[in-house]
């Protein structure tokens, strides 16, 4: 078995010395026919008429090689299959532990990829944080939610000692009615600070900015997502700066 | 001309092979050499499946090779028989005689 292994990784050397092997023998064969008087040229052409075509033995040997990894891999697979069928507990709690082995790693894999690997695509998404509450009290008494009071937030924007900018955002579902049937819609309530701390900016038309915020209620103002956009312009006529009707649906 | 040789019979390749190197070990250059001489030029030995058959012989564990130096000084791959060549050699020269005889005894009552 070692032996076989080490095969497969000795594959480049087995090659090497099969050319060795051969090169040698027309070598030899071409110096006896210039021993026995043929003319240096025609002793090689000799030497290398006589074992054939280099190529077609070395293919030869090769199906060698391979035929007999290929019964013996064959022979592995019977052998094994048989010795899991006679005990099949042992097969299931194998097959079970990867199963659960296999499926846990790409759990995890799965979940790094997406919090560690992929970064955000933003300006400079290793200087971003969250602030979170630690405790059992905010919001009603749920525990954390990331909630934080909104006036909290704006008295976090004025400072410019610790961060250099804030942003507040809270994931909601709305009603989008652009003159049809209004349909419901994954939003976000953003500050007017969004777009300017994660460097984030249109495709057409602008983004929100700080003054877009500046008093509450007024002229509320939408953006949308560039991949919603091609996906609905079609279907929703929404238009540069059009009148659409957003109502929230809690 | 030499006089006109006959292909080696399928499946024999490897018998001779042994039984030259059971005699002393060798390379493939040697061992077509040899098969050249004891046959006196009467067995065509294609050169060309001299390589897959020392090989195969090798993968089945009847033969070792070895890098050596050569009697011209370069190194080459010299084959010799494993213990188990040598059983294998036994029974194929003795498998061989049998049916030799028996070949033998059918054509002489034949004749009769």
């Amino acid at each position: 078995m070692i032996r076989r292994l080490l095969n497969w990784f000795r594959r480049a050397g087995l090659e090497n010395d099969l050319e060795r092997e051969l090169r040698y023998h027309i070598d030899r064969s071409a110096a006896d026919l210039v021993a026995a008087g043929f003319p240096e040229h025609e002793a090689r052409r000799r030497a290398a008429a006589e074992i054939g075509r280099i190529t077609q033995v070395q293919e030869e040997v090769r199906d060698v090689w391979l035929t007999r990894w290929l019964r013996d891999f064959i022979y592995d697979l019977r052998y094994s299959a048989r010795s899991y069928l006679r005990t099949p507990g042992f097969t299931a709690t194998a097959v079970l532990s990867f199963a659960l082995g296999i499926g846990a790693t790409t759990a995890i894999y799965s979940l790094v990829d997406q919090i560690l690997l992929h970064s955000l695509p933003v300006r400079e998404p290793e200087r971003l944080v969250l602030i979170d509450w630690k405790g059992d009290t905010a919001g009603g008494g749920f525990g954390t939610w990331n909630l934080m009071s909104y006036p909290l937030c704006r008295e976090l924007q004025t400072q410019n000692r610790i961060f250099e900018g804030v942003l507040c955002r809270a994931a909601t579902t709305v009603n989008l009615a652009a003159g049809g049937e209004p349909r419901p819609v994954t939003a976000e309530l953003v500050s007017g600070t969004y777009f300017g701390v994660l460097g984030v900016g249109p495709a057409i038309g602008r983004v929100l900015g700080p003054d877009d915020d500046q008093t509450p209620g007024t002229s509320p103002v939408v953006v949308l997502n560039y991949d919603f956009w091609q996906a609905r312009s079609t279907a929703i006529p929404i238009s540069l700066g059009r009148k659409s009707s957003l109502t929230s649906t809690r | 001309m030499p006089s006109p040789r006959f292909p080696i019979p399928q499946g024999t390749l490897d018998m001779l092979i042994l039984q030259i190197l059971s005699l002393e070990p060798t390379h493939g250059y040697g061992i077509a050499q040899r098969l050249e001489q004891i046959s006196k030029s009467v067995v065509q030995v294609n050169q060309g499946s001299l390589y897959p058959a020392l090989h195969r012989l090798e993968q089945k564990g009847w033969l070792q090779a070895e890098w050596k130096e050569s009697e011209t000084g370069r190194e080459a791959k010299f084959y010799s028989l494993t213990r188990t060549g040598r059983k294998q050699l036994a029974e194929e020269k003795d498998s061989w005689s049998r049916l030799a005889t028996a070949v033998q005894l059918i054509f002489e009552e034949g004749s009769k």
